[in-house]
């Protein structure tokens, strides 16, 4: 049972080793809050959604799973989106049409295809918990890398319990390598990344 | 054929209880959304309207524009300012600020309330430094420096900080021409004027 | 609304915000399927073909079914009825994601079946691409672009559908005609795979990014 739930965080994290949910991971990353904002958002669609999948599998004909699937999932995106322009709104704001945008995140689809219409309830949900921490765990250090490097600063904090704060890591003196808070820096992040997990994992 | 209307059926019922339940988290946090976006709006009035404006009454112009006029005294006599939102296009997003007006309509103050331009550049139109340039200008001198006016633009953000001034300058000449809203009587610059040196 | 409008919005769609290369949408397929040139080309039409089509319906959903309003087809429903109602009350904006993917998804299952059965030989080139095209979020995206944050009227909403397609067909193309060439260099072990496509990435996103000193 715990090999469900730790193998989402390295082994088989979903972004770093199967290159899934990669539009978030690069788009809202850059503050280290935003990462966390949209981490806890797919952790609460992920793992709901493999629960209620889970639980709703032997009455859904496979011809029509993956239309009930998206209901299922876009549900919960809703419900989100609606739960963050309410108590979070600057957070809501800054991630604005990624939110709606979990509903295709090749995760969430993913993990309910793959592991929830064939597991048992408890194991479906550690397999979503697991994924959803290992995906978040990817965008808080894209997000700490590009934040300190294109800012200078490091924005942390936690929705709804601790509200963002800024620290300024580098001072004032420094001169912010703004190509690393632009598409570029995204990108070259992720394959510094992919590339920095690829030399540790040969050895 | 059969099988069909079968599978549509399912495909309904789920459909529906996926509206239901949304329709229930909808009327829960429908009300708090709207007090969100109803507090940070008179939160940034307050910080635009000039510090002497105790009374705020909302005015809809015949075109649409809401303006928000502050009076200094409770009778509604004085007019201290005014307050209202402008809209401009900038490089990725519609970029909303609200300003406001001294009764001569120079700008108070403006906040950028809203905005999503490119992280790092057009994001410093909501910097202190970028706004707080705009306090006291007059019409004439609301331009970006390029296009030969007071407003130093943000270096790399031409579009964004364009789209700020240029969208103030056009809700500045709009509200001054309007002969809609309360103004101060004449008098009161007339007594400005007895008082200064040069009389 | 111009002519010369809807030319700066399709342009600034293909390169200044580039679907993939600056919005950040799209991004699985980009990788996935640009290892060849004539994959690629494949996708892309497929891409283009549905994100115009999904423009065009998502637009009609938003403005006729969700948006409160005197247009509000539900509005107008119940009010022929004789029912006591007012239009403001028909705010379905919130089911705004639901309503969107599975337009998408219907469509896209539709377009399938009946070129599988229309255009045996379309189906052969681009019907492999179509399953992928549902979690493709740029067509998502485009819709959600349209009606939530850029506010576009009908024709618009078709130019950007089009132009997001072109833009994402152009991505895909430059990266698979790089991919192609990249198999034959000597890279170094750990990068080989996505690491050296992102940093391919990385700088065809810096070379868009000269193109927002377009100027109109």
């Amino acid at each position: 049972m715990i090999k469900e739930f730790t193998k989402g965080i390295l082994k088989e994290n979903p972004v770093l080793v199967q290159a899934l949910g990669l539009c978030p991971t690069l788009a809202v990353t850059s503050t280290a809050y935003n990462g966390i904002g949209m981490g806890i958002a797919v952790i609460f669609v992920l793992t709901m959604s493999n629960i209620i999948v889970s639980l709703i599998k032997k009455t859904v004909p496979s011809k029509i799973r993956i239309p009930i699937f998206i209901t299922v999932i876009a549900t919960f995106v809703t419900i989100v989106k609606l739960v963050m322009a309410a108590y979070t709104p600057a957070l809501s704001k800054q991630l604005g049409i990624f939110i709606p945008l979990i509903v295709v995140n090749c995760i969430i689809l993913g993990r309910a295809e793959a592991f929830a219409s064939k597991n048992g309830v408890l194991a479906s949900a550690l397999d979503g918990l697991g994924m959803g921490i290992g995906f978040t765990l990817v965008l808080f250090v894209m997000g700490t890398i590009r934040e300190i490097l294109g800012s200078g600063t490091l924005t942390l904090g936690f929705p709804l319990l601790v509200n963002p704060f800024t620290i300024n890591v580098l001072g004032n003196g420094y001169n912010p390598a703004l190509l690393m808070i632009l598409p570029p820096g995204g990108f070259l992040t992720l394959g510094i990344l992919m590339w920095l997990k690829q030399l540790l994992l040969e050895k | 054929m059969k099988n069909i209307v079968r599978l549509g059926v399912i495909l309904m019922i789920y459909a529906g209880v996926a509206g239901a339940l949304l329709g229930w988290v909808y009327t829960k946090t429908a009300p708090k959304i709207e007090e969100q976006a109803r507090m940070e709006r008179q939160q940034a009035i307050k910080e635009v309207m000039p510090p002497d404006a105790k009374v705020f009454e909302e005015k809809t112009l015949s075109d649409g524009t809401v303006v928000v006029v502050g009076y200094a005294d409770d009778a509604k006599t004085q007019v201290a300012g005014y307050a209202a939102e402008a809209v401009g296009t900038g490089f990725s997003s519609d970029v909303r600020t609200m300003v406001g007006f001294l009764p001569d309509f120079r700008i108070n103050a403006i906040k950028v309330i809203s905005q999503n331009e490119t992280p790092g550049l057009g994001t410093h139109t909501q910097d202190e430094w970028f706004q707080k340039q705009f306090s006291g200008k007059t019409i004439d001198e609301l331009l970006v420096n390029k296009d030969g006016g007071k407003i130093q633009a943000i270096t790399g953000a031409t579009i964004s900080s364009r789209a700020v001034t240029n969208s103030v300058r056009k809700l500045a000449e709009k509200l001054s021409q309007s002969t809609e809203l309360p103004k101060t009587a004449p008098q009161t610059a007339a007594v400005d004027s007895t008082q200064t040196p040069q009389n | 609304m111009t002519f010369g409008s809807l030319i700066a919005l399709s342009i600034s769609a293909i390169f200044i915000n580039n679907f993939v290369l600056s919005r950040f949408l799209g991004l699985c397929p980009f990788m996935g399927v640009s290892k060849k040139t004539e994959t690629a080309l494949g996708m892309g039409m497929a891409v283009i073909f549905v994100m115009t089509m999904s423009s065009a319906l998502t637009w009609i959903i938003w403005t006729y079914f969700l948006l409160p309003g005197k247009s509000n087809v539900l509005y107008l429903l119940f009010h022929a009825l004789g029912a006591n109602v007012r239009p403001e009350q028909f705010d379905f904006s919130y089911l705004e994601t639901i309503a969107f993917i599975l337009v998408i998804a219907t469509f896209v299952q539709l377009v399938e079946m009946i070129i599988q059965k229309s255009a045996p030989a379309l189906y052969e080139a681009l019907g492999i691409f179509l399953p992928l095209i549902t979690t493709n979020c740029s067509v998502l995206g485009v819709a959600e672009l349209n009606t939530m944050s850029m506010h576009l009227n009908f024709l618009e909403s078709l130019v950007h559908g089009i132009s997001a397609g072109i833009g994402f067909t152009i991505a895909l193309l430059l990266m698979s005609g790089i991919r192609e060439r990249l198999e034959l260099a000597d890279i170094p072990k750990p990068m080989q795979g996505l690491p050296i496509v992102f940093i391919t990435a990385a700088i065809m996103s810096i070379a868009f990014l000269g193109f927002s000193g377009l100027k109109f």
